[in-house]
């Protein structure tokens, strides 16, 4: 496994043997990617050697390294393994899974994948855990590659803002992607995942058939993930108000789609992975957050390996360096800098920019407001979605795919319902360690509870029509009978009527609330003329009427939450207490007083919000102010990659030894799971497959 | 010895409360201060400190930073400081004290009223440095600054509250119909000069007798079974349904939007020509979360 360099320079073993033969890796090896195609850059290139990179004193020595350990990164892992690899994977948190875990674990695939035939059939799980009836017709279960990529790269689909999820998606990326989902599938349900009953199809999959499945565990009197079972601590449901270090977010009820006592979520999903991975005998190196690639020159030759430092995160209260769920396979190393050789390839499944204000501002840059982060700060950390793999992609001369797409995903940045904490997007109680760095677990009022406040800017003004603020874009459409699983199947793809005017007027249907609390405001200063935090604003009479838990682990008194006896006061607390409040509310009272004539007067001429819903008085105290969040969730641009998830440089060639998977990639505008698993398998395959360096 | 400066913190200070002053001395034939005692005298040159030199260092001295109680009148205050031996030149200084904002509140005021109806609303004061307002009297004054009624707050706090100091006061609604602004206001007795109140707004809704029941009937609209506690708003009325999921709302004969909503439903909405006994069945849809095929198809 893993070589270290010893400090007078000589290999120590760290890891038994490769367990994996040469048969097992020709034979496992054929089922991935496109059939043919070259494997590497061209040749004479990847001879050629730079004294730069022969000064390198390689800390380690194997033949895959992965930077990341989450959905695109554990799959690549283990697949690789299984092809007789060994394999170290770095992670610059503390613990493995990266959003995955965080995830809901729907896994959208298809193609006639496994899950889709059993369902199809009626059949239940291998091991008997599904006694639920399948949920979908088996018309719409009916797949086939050939289908899915049609889906997949159909021209004329739009959303209902518009925009063309599948038409700017790369057709070799999404070609290979679609014969990999059928083996992906079953590579998962290999290594301990656990899929429900398939129903409808998850963001980006194609609206034709029903694709996605989400995973699940049983409750029992132990957590075994070879038996598929967990504990209600572990899984977080012994205590509504308290999840676990095994399980971030609590785990939810599937007995709907699987069985009284089975529970699901990214934790069903994520663990088994890990487990899977650690089993077979992948290395893990946490606390080390890879900066930067090492090619023979700087824009040519092959990838020889990483550089990656030291990224320790610590306890939020008590300071100490936080340990993973399991240590198997761990690789204490805590020097600065290590650099770490590898002989078959680098696998960058490090996930996007989300989280990277500088980067994302390419697309909207009211998002370089840093008040705004991606989801699932508290659990992986500032580092996560950094655009880690885009900025060292591009040094090395990487293409970019896709970066439009970031925009033409419709619930890619939206206002959360879930207030009065940072990380909107996700829930999380306390047990988890890293609650901490969230504080409160945040309220989630729903669409309907926006009709309990108003929403003001940094400056205390309104903005928007406060019921419309949260309203997501709906799902794609097709004319007709809807042309989505449960709503009917017929539709007529890659037609010019589906984009057709007259259509899309008619089912046009989105509110502009997220880009008016972006706008530019009173409070916004060069020369980036941030929009700054906003805030819903009650009164205690709206407390009573809605019964909302203001209290631990729901809010705190951590910048996300204010109560005060006047709205003068509130403006103040808001002001000296958040962190992102650049400027004083100064608007506030007066905005509340124009409010209370607006109610009395039964019109708001300002945001017509008497149309919508009812409107009340702010004036019982004490009064409250609750954090909003525009959630920038996920993205699609990203390094370019080939059918094989080579990463491909601004000539059209393939940077040999360098691959690339899951949201680290662009150019294929399908959501989280679905695309990053099968591109983990997919470059797992061909980078183990690679002749060694 | 002479003053050489004197720091004031901060310029602008709350009515009796803590103003930092720090002093420096010299002398100017470089034999030190032989004097250690500062006095600090007010505008009518009442002594307010003395405080001893606290470093002395040959040629300079210095007090170091030492509190005072500001005084309470609002406005540029001109003290001084001087060496306490007879004949010493004093050094002014000023600084300015600003009244305590305080924030008077009108709550409970019920969103519609028949015409000469009595009624209740509460009426509480807050003091930005949270002194207790027990003592001072809060009036309402009608659209032409004639004074309705008056109240005396005690030691009553609202509830969840800080320093919210409240009372309650029975008003009387005009005879004719319209939207009234009236107004919450400190009065001068009991309010000292260290206290700059607000003025609050009550706007009145003063309706005609009304001649109709419209009658709600809130109902999930999956199971058909009663929803307790939704709002009923069928503006300037306001009700909520009871355990049978049922609000009467007595309303003045003419067109209405209705809308039931509330407890995560989706809002209800209708409109409705109301020149009779009516009921409305208001089926409310639960606004569940989007399922993620939802969210992200
Ligand atoms: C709350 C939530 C719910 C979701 N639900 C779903 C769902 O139901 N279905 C779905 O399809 N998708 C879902 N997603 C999205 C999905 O989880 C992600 O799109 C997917 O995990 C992305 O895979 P990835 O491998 O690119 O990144 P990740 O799974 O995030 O893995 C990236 C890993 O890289 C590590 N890393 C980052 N930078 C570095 C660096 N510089 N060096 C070393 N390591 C680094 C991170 O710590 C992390 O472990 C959800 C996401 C969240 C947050």
């Amino acid at each position: 496994m893993a070589r270290k360099q010893g400090d007078d320079g000589n290999d120590t073993e760290v890891r038994n043997e490769n367990r994996l033969s040469r048969r097992d890796f020709v034979t496992k090896g054929a089922v991935a990617g496109l059939g043919g195609a070259a494997l590497a850059g061209p040749e004479g290139r990847a001879q050629a050697r730079s004294t730069g990179t022969d000064d390198i004193a390689w800390d380690y020595d194997v033949d895959v390294v992965i930077a990341g350990g989450g959905c695109a990164g554990l799959t690549a892992a283990i697949r690789a393994r299984d092809l007789g690899a060994t394999v170290l994977v770095v992670d610059q948190n503390f613990d493995l899974g990266g959003r995955m875990l965080h995830s809901g674990s729907f896994v959208s695939l298809g193609g006639g994948d496994p899950v889709q035939r059993r369902d199809m059939n009626g059949e239940s799980d291998r091991e008997g855990f599904i006694t639920a009836d399948p949920v979908e017709d088996p018309a719409e279960l009916d797949d086939s590659v050939d289908l899915l990529f049609t889906d997949l790269t159909d021209w004329s689909v739009l959303d209902r803002k518009a925009q063309s999820p599948y038409r700017y998606n790369e057709r070799e990326l999404v070609r290979a992607w679609a014969e990999n989902c059928p083996a992906t599938r079953q590579f998962l349900t290999d290594n301990y995942v656990r899929f429900a009953r398939v129903n409808g199809t998850h963001g980006g999959g194609g609206l034709s058939r029903a694709r996605g499945a989400r995973c699940f565990l049983m409750l029992g009197d132990r957590t075994d993930m070879k038996a598929g079972t967990i504990t209600a601590e572990d899984a977080g449901v012994a205590d509504p108000e308290r999840t676990s270090a095994f399980a971030p977010v609590q785990m939810t009820n599937m007995s709907r789609f699987v069985a009284p006592g089975a529970v699901g979520n990214g934790v069903a999903l994520a663990r088994p992975l890990e487990f899977s991975a650690r089993e077979k005998g992948v290395e893990f190196m946490l606390h080390r957050s890879f900066e930067e690639l090492v090619r023979e020159q700087p824009v040519a030759g092959r990838i020889l390996g990483i550089r990656a430092r030291y990224s320790p995160r610590r306890h939020p209260e008590t300071g100490e360096l936080m340990q993973s769920y399991w240590q198997n396979g761990n690789v204490d190393e805590r020097r600065e800098t290590v650099h770490i050789r590898a002989r078959k390839g680098v696998i960058l499944a490090s996930g996007g920019h989300a989280g990277n204000p500088q980067v994302r501002s390419m697309f909207y840059p009211a998002m370089r407001e840093p008040a705004f982060p991606t989801s699932g700060l508290a659990l992986q950390g500032q580092k996560s979605q950094d655009a880690s793999a885009l900025i060292a992609g591009l040094r090395v001369g990487a293409n970019l795919a896709g970066m439009q797409q970031n925009l033409s995903y419709s619930t890619t940045f939206h206002i959360s319902t879930r207030l009065g904490t940072r990380d909107a997007y996700t829930t999380m109680m306390p047990g988890h360690p890293t609650f901490g760095f969230r504080g409160s677990a945040g309220v989630n009022v729903g669409n309907a509870g926006f009709e309990e406040f108003i929403v003001v800017n940094q400056v205390g003004q309104r903005f928007f029509n406060e019921v419309r603020l949260p309203r997501r874009p709906g799902l794609n459409a097709y004319p007709g009978d809807g042309g989505a699983p449960g709503q009917g199947l017929e539709h007529t793809p890659q037609d010019w009527r589906n984009c057709r005017k007259e259509w899309v007027q008619e089912m046009y249907g989105h509110d502009h609330g997220l880009d008016a609390a972006l706008a530019m405001n009173e409070g916004s200063e060069p020369p980036d003329y941030y929009s700054g935090p906003i805030w819903a604003i009650f009164d205690q009479d709206a407390v009573e009427r809605t019964g909302w838990e203001l209290r631990y682990p729901y809010v705190a008194d951590n910048g996300y939450f204010f109560q005060a006896d006047t709205i003068e006061e509130l403006a103040e607390k808001i002001a000296a207490g958040h962190e992102f409040q650049r400027v004083p509310l100064k608007h506030l009272a007066d905005t509340v007083a124009t409010w209370n004539r607006h109610v009395d007067a039964g019109a708001d001429p300002e945001f017509e919000r008497e149309v919508d819903a009812p409107m009340n008085r702010i004036a019982a105290p004490p009064f409250y102010a609750l954090s909003i969040m525009v959630v920038w969730h996920d993205s699609y641009g990203g390094l370019r990659v080939n059918g094989r998830q080579q990463v491909v440089d601004m000539q059209g060639e393939v940077i040999p030894g360098l691959y690339a998977g899951g949201e680290a990639v662009g150019g294929f505008n399908k959501h989280g799971l679905g695309k990053g698993h099968v591109h983990g398998y997919i470059a797992g395959t061909h980078a183990a497959g690679e002749p060694s360096a | 010895m002479t003053i050489s400066k004197v720091e004031v913190s901060p310029e602008e200070v709350d009515a009796g409360a803590e103003l930092t002053l720090d002093i420096e001395v010299s002398r100017s034939d470089g034999a030190g201060p032989a004097e250690t005692r500062l006095l600090i005298r007010d505008h009518d040159g009442e002594l307010a400190a003395s405080v001893e030199l606290a470093e002395l260092d040959g040629e300079t001295g210095r007090s170091g930073a030492f509190v005072v109680a500001a005084p309470l009148e609002p406005g540029t205050h001109a003290w001084s400081a001087a060496a306490a031996a007879p004949g010493s030149t004093p050094a002014p200084f000023s600084f300015t004290v600003r009244a305590h904002e305080t924030r008077v509140l009108v709550w409970d005021a019920p969103p519609s009223v028949e015409c000469g109806e009595t009624f209740r609303v509460k009426l509480g004061a807050r003091c930005a440095r949270r002194c207790r307002p027990v003592g001072w009297t809060l009036e309402v004054r009608d659209h032409e600054q004639n004074t309705l009624a008056t109240v005396r707050l005690e030691d009553q706090v609202w509830p969840h509250t800080d320093a919210l100091y409240y009372a309650d006061v029975k008003l009387r609604a005009p005879d004719r119909e319209g939207l009234y602004r009236w107004e919450a206001r400190a009065t001068a007795r009991g309010l000292d000069a260290s206290h700059a109140a607000s003025v609050a707004a009550l706007n009145l809704r003063v309706m005609a007798t009304p001649e109709c029941v419209l009658t709600v009937e809130a109902v999930d609209a999956e199971t058909q079974a009663p929803v307790k506690g939704a709002q009923v708003v069928v503006h300037p009325y306001r009700a909520f349904t009871d355990a049978r999921g049922v609000a009467a709302v007595k309303v003045v004969e003419g067109e209405y939007r209705v809308f039931v909503s509330g407890k995560g439903h989706v809002p209800f909405r209708s409109h409705c020509m109301v020149n009779a006994d009516m009921t409305i069945r208001a089926p409310l849809v639960l606004d569940r979360e989007p399922s993620d095929a939802e969210i992200w198809s």
